[in-house]
């Protein structure tokens, strides 16, 4: 198809006005040679409009040729420079280049106990800002989600934790990394199969009145996802969507109702099951409870855990709330400017935080944890750019511990404790473990 | 010395689908140097109370009640004492850095513009003492800071511009509303030790209103639970989060995810939904949603009882008192609440009745759930 496409291209640009070319010098020195008269002349006037026609195609041959090599050269340079440079256009034939992937550390598996139903190694992900900086969003996160397992990620805004979850469900693209899904690498699909996997991986968003569209019914809005895949999966039923509507505490016969006719939380429980229509494995909530009252927050949170435990799901779970995250949460990964700094069991993490930016993170909360002393962590300052990040730990420059080390060396992830507590630091702060 | 009271204050907004009471009977007194905190969800008019004292309100709104700060009436103030009365003596500090602040206009001139109007210094003086402000806010590297545009800086160091904008007149009063809810939990903190630490310097008294229990808690000498425009409970920060004795406050701090427990513990999330509040019926405005509401809650508006100046409350069965067992155990018995709301011994944590009521509770079976979309949906999760 490529082929076929430069061969047309190269005939349009290059050799068409060239044959043009030719003929018409070919022409011009015919007629010039037939000016004279006389019998004489004949043999001359023959001759001469011989050797005119032959150096007329030998120069429309020459110049046909240059013409036609450097359309040639003009159609791969933009070729090249759309499929390479800026990734516009895609081979139709094979899958993407072969995607660089950066050799990790040996014991780069956090996991080792179970096997892991989405694991996601190295994430880079990065964009452009402006004529030549980049964002570095993400950059060579790594971390296991086993079935059934809830795992929170916190973060300051800006941290990367929404663009995870958006590059592992392919709203992004990754600039390097591995997201594998059941054995599958989800950063390298294309169209029609990376269309297939979708259905599994659903996601919640943080406004619930915005992420549904005004015009539409909810019983259409939540039916979508079924319609699209009817052909699939044999018919759907209104059953199958009355059942829907119930499980998240809606009556269905408010169905025909538009989204502007409910409250924020109601919202959010047709978000939900809009989600959950396809019956998806992983379930992506990007700040579900954010933009909601307290009240109602409670009611939606409770709702997360029952249709985890009746779908089976295994979710993910971003927030900014510490508190909110560590009551959904089995595991949870703190994150700093696109990297990861700790990762641990909820309980432990919170009882036994690590890393100097969890502890500062803990001593924020308004309300005082009871269960740590983090009265030494503070940080000062704001949060660096992420255009031009710190070298070595992105947190060395507000952090209260740090070293020459931690501002030329980057810390890998170590395990520390057991139960799979990792941290990303040098100096990791000592806990006493009496306290657990 | 009390510095503010408000006496019975209502705001009402007439719309085109009737009129909305939005504040009803708000009572309070602030004394100077202290901080009241105003603690409600979206729609319980807290912000809309803040913006009457602040005379913020659009012309519709129909206000009736007293506002008295220092001994005088503000909403019967004259013309020429109105112009420097706010801004001046009591100031107020938005929610969204963003778009309190002109984005077309730098932030010193912003500051010295607010200086220059009330208090008639000339540009370069004002300039200056904007440079000083800024310092005292904690910006760092102020002089550069006042020739810089509010897109240049970060959410917290806006917020920080904003807070010198209304200290510039060194104000008696002021006015926080949800200072740092479009922050992060990190500048959260900076931002309400600032504060916390103008409002000792100054001796200011500070309203700071929010919907985050836990600030309520550390920087509040006084905290007011508002619900459906009024008033539910008014205690010292302490005393209400100790030994609170409103259903809806009891429910609110029952339904937030708490830090110090385990993860995955279950939350007790209130039922039902907030109130409407075009032509309300003349009841407890929570009854509807009140595991406590007996047959009296729903004839009349609870007066404010409890002792007064002390803990005050509005509610007939307050809970963790005798009189409040006695009516969730009726309720219990009877399976629901007189306002339909179902109310069974298991939807209950044990610890909300007493000894004697637990067990009253125990022999009795769930009753109808019907008209209850929420409760109807924790029953169908527990079957499922």
């Amino acid at each position: 198809m490529d082929v076929v496409l430069v061969v047309i291209v190269v005939v349009v640009v290059a050799v068409v006005p060239a044959i043009g070319i030719g003929l018409r010098l070919r022409e011009s020195v015919q007629s010039m040679a037939c000016t004279g008269t006389g019998p004489v002349n004949r043999w001359i006037r023959g001759s001469l409009a011989l050797i005119a026609a032959v150096i007329g195609w030998l120069i429309a041959g020459w110049v046909g040729l240059a013409a036609a090599g450097l359309g040639t050269a003009l159609v791969l340079f933009g070729y090249w420079y759309l499929l390479v440079e800026r990734k516009e256009i895609r081979s139709f034939r094979e899958p993407r280049s072969p995607r660089h992937v950066k050799p990790g550390p040996a014991d780069l598996c956090l996991r080792k106990d179970r096997e892991a139903l989405l694991s996601v190694r190295n994430l880079t992900v990065e964009f452009p800002a402006g004529r030549k900086d980049v964002v570095h969003a993400v950059s060579g996160v790594s971390f296991d989600i086993v079935k059934g397992e809830t795992l929170g990620i916190v973060g300051e805004s800006g941290c990367g934790k929404s663009t995870v979850a958006k590059t592992i469900i392919r709203l992004n693209d990754a600039k390097s990394g591995v997201i594998e899904y059941q054995g599958r690498d989800l950063a390298g699909l294309q169209s029609e199969a990376l269309r297939r996997i979708r259905p599994n991986l659903q996601m919640i968003f943080q406004d619930p009145i915005s992420s549904l569209n005004p015009r539409r019914r909810i019983r259409d809005v939540i039916s979508e996802g079924l319609a699209v895949w009817a052909d699939e999966s044999g018919s759907w039923s209104e059953d199958r969507i009355n059942e829907l509507m119930v499980a998240v505490g809606i009556d269905p016969g408010i169905g025909d109702r538009r989204p502007h006719q409910f409250s924020g939380g109601q919202c959010q429980r047709i978000g939900v099951a809009r989600a959950l229509a396809l019956d998806p494995k992983v379930l992506i909530c990007d700040e579900p409870v954010s933009a909601l009252d307290v009240s109602v927050q409670a009611q939606i949170l409770n709702l997360l855990q029952d249709m985890k435990q009746r779908y089976g799901l295994t979710l993910m779970f971003i927030s900014h709330d510490l508190s909110v995250v560590k009551n959904v949460s089995d595991r949870i990964m703190v994150m700093y400017l696109g990297k990861v700094c700790e990762i641990g069991n909820a309980n432990l993490l919170y009882s036994q935080p690590r890393h100097p930016y969890t502890r500062a993170l803990l001593a924020s909360i308004p309300e005082p944890a009871p269960t740590v002393d983090v009265s030494e962590s503070d940080i000062a300052g704001d949060l660096p750019s992420p255009i031009n990040p710190p070298g070595g730990c992105r947190f060395h420059t507000r952090c209260g511990h740090a070293t020459d080390l931690c501002s030329t060396t980057e810390p890998t992830m170590t395990r520390v404790g057991d139960d799979d507590h990792h941290v990303a630091c040098h100096h990791p702060v000592e806990v006493s473990l009496t306290t657990a | 010395m009390v510095l503010l009271s408000v006496r019975d204050l209502t705001v009402r907004f007439p719309t085109a689908r009737g009129v909305v009471e939005a504040v009803n009977g708000v009572t309070f007194d602030l004394s100077q140097g202290q901080t009241l905190g105003i603690v409600g969800e979206s729609g319980s008019g807290k912000s809309v109370t803040a913006k009457t004292l602040m005379n913020l309100l659009p012309r519709s709104a129909e206000v009736t009640g007293e506002v008295v700060f220092a001994g005088e009436d503000v909403r019967a103030l004259a013309a020429a004492g109105r112009k420097h009365f706010w801004g001046v003596k009591m100031t107020m500090v938005f929610q969204d850095p963003m778009t309190s602040l002109n984005p077309v206009k730098r932030c010193g001139e912003q500051i010295a513009e607010t200086l220059r109007y009330h208090l008639g210094l000339d540009r370069k003086r004002a300039l200056g003492e904007a440079t000083d402000l800024l310092e005292q806010v904690g910006v760092p590297d102020p002089s550069k800071r006042v020739t810089q545009y509010p897109h240049e800086l970060s959410g917290g160091l806006r917020q920080r511009v904003v807070i010198a904008m209304a200290l510039a007149c060194e104000p008696e009063l002021l006015i926080a509303d949800e200072p740092t809810t479009a922050v992060d939990v990190t500048v959260q903190k900076h931002l309400l030790d600032l504060l916390d630490s103008l409002r000792r310097d100054r001796a200011m008294s500070m309203i700071l209103i929010t919907h985050n229990l836990g600030v309520a808690h550390g920087r509040c000498d006084e905290v007011a639970v508002m619900y459906g425009g009024r008033i539910m409970e008014r205690a010292p920060a302490e005393a209400l989060f100790a030994d609170s004795r409103h259903p809806y406050t009891e429910a609110l701090m029952r339904s937030i995810p708490r830090i110090d427990q385990p993860s995955h513990t279950r939350l007790d999330p209130i039922p039902g939904r907030p109130p409407e509040l075009i032509d309300p019926p003349v009841r407890c405005v929570y009854s509807p949603r009140c595991c406590y509401a007996r047959p009296d809650c729903l004839i009349d508006i609870p007066p404010m009882g409890g002792v007064q100046g002390a803990h005050t409350f509005a509610c007939l069965h307050p809970a963790n008192t005798p009189r409040g067992r006695a009516a969730l155990a009726a309720n219990v018995a009877a399976g629901a609440s007189p306002t339909g709301l179902a109310v069974s011994a298991d939807s209950l944590a044990g610890n909300l009745l007493g000894d004697d009521a637990a067990e009253v509770g125990a022999d009795t079976g769930n009753g109808d759930h019907e008209g209850n979309a929420v409760a109807a949906n924790e029953d169908l999760v527990q079957g499922g």
